[in-house]
């Protein structure tokens, strides 16, 4: 199976004793508030959601993947899903998420999202990777931004929790994924290449 | 000039067929494999999300196709794609026209107050039908589509909230 292993964290595709967690994860108004998320759908709806996730992981040619994030301990600490996944134009949405709160604003969500485009673009040979980040998500801009590149901004696009907020469309090539790498050899990246991970 | 706008009927099917040889933006969305006629009926007797509208002359001569996404309801905001059929000045006139129309149908019918438009550079007289109606250019997707041996930039248009 299909996986990358980061300093803290392991990327896979969730088993069934992940669902629980999971279904705590949608449910979590922090979690959802980020993401393109209704807050008012009920539990049943979040479980059929989940098992939709897990049948469209085992297809090969799916348009969705979802992956979990584990610690070294074992515990789950996040999602990265792979979106409109377009095998002709070799492109995807990514978006990932902190499940607890506590694990937030941590290295976690930095790793997570070097796994995720390690995922994309070395495991599953896509072209480019593009996300929405709403102007509020101050935390998720930053981090996308530090590899990524803005395409433009959809104004007032979505309405969330009293008002309509801009979203950016950040994007990553896989060239630009690659350069990055070998830029931050020496710095950032320089204990994933000592541990034979990069 | 008059025209008349109306929903996609069975009868159109074959159009709809015929209209995957351009090389369009609707096209490359829609069905990034194309569709065969089998398909084509099947997706129109499927329950689908989006609808699509034609814009016909007073002669009955079809000048444009607009897809209209599932509206997102709680964000009050819609996809509308364009395809002009027939390019000259009138019928880019009647289409710009006629998108009015549809545009402020989809405003009362479904509270819509925000739509966005992917095209492609060269739709230049579906991105003239958009600014004609308010739409402006909000983003470039660079090479978001493959086709052709190469990759295409998208352009994202998009109008200012009415009740923002």
């Amino acid at each position: 199976m299909i996986h990358r292993q980061g300093l803290w964290l392991t990327l896979q595709k969730p088993e069934k004793g992940d669902i629980p967690v999971m279904i705590d994860w949608l449910q979590e108004p922090v979690f959802i508030a980020n993401l393109f998320g209704n807050p008012d759908t009920p539990v049943s709806q979040t479980i059929s959601n989940i098992h939709r996730m897990l049948n469209d992981n085992a297809k090969d040619l799916t348009q969705n993947l979802t992956f979990i994030a584990h610690r070294y301990d074992g515990v789950p600490i996040g999602l990265v899903m792979l979106n409109h996944i377009n095998w002709k134009n070799r492109l995807a949405e990514m978006n990932l998420a902190i499940g607890n709160i506590e694990h937030r604003n941590t290295m976690y969500g930095g790793e997570l999202y070097l796994l995720g485009l390690l995922m994309a673009f070395q495991e599953l040979n896509l072209n480019k990777i593009y996300g929405y980040v709403y102007q509020s998500n101050s935390s998720s801009l930053r981090l996308s931004s530090f590899v990524g590149k803005q395409e433009g901004t959809l104004r007032n696009h979505y309405y969330g929790n009293g008002n309509y907020l801009d979203v950016n469309i950040i994007s990553l090539f896989r060239e630009e994924f690659d350069l990055f790498l070998t830029n931050e050899k020496e710095t950032i990246l320089r204990r994933y290449y000592e541990g034979g991970l990069l | 000039m008059s025209f008349r706008l109306r929903p996609l009927i069975k009868a159109d099917l074959p159009l709809k067929y015929t209209l995957q040889s351009k090389v369009c933006s609707y096209n490359e969305l829609h069905s990034t494999f194309g569709y065969s006629r089998t398909e084509i009926e099947i997706e129109y007797e499927q329950v689908h999300d989006f609808s699509e509208y034609l814009f016909e002359s007073s002669q009955g001569e079809p000048i444009g196709l607009v897809r209209v996404g599932p509206p997102d309801l709680i964000s009050g905001v819609v996809s509308v794609q364009p395809v002009i059929l027939v390019n000259n000045a009138d019928s880019t006139s009647i289409f710009s026209e006629g998108l009015a129309q549809l545009v402020a149908s989809l405003g009362i019918r479904h509270n819509i107050s925000r739509m966005f438009s992917f095209l492609l550079i060269d739709e230049t007289e579906e991105a003239e039908i958009l600014r004609n109606n308010g739409f402006d250019l909000e983003a470039v997707l660079k090479q978001h589509l493959y086709f052709s041996g190469a990759y295409h930039d998208l352009l994202v248009f998009g109008t200012l909230r009415r009740d923002a």
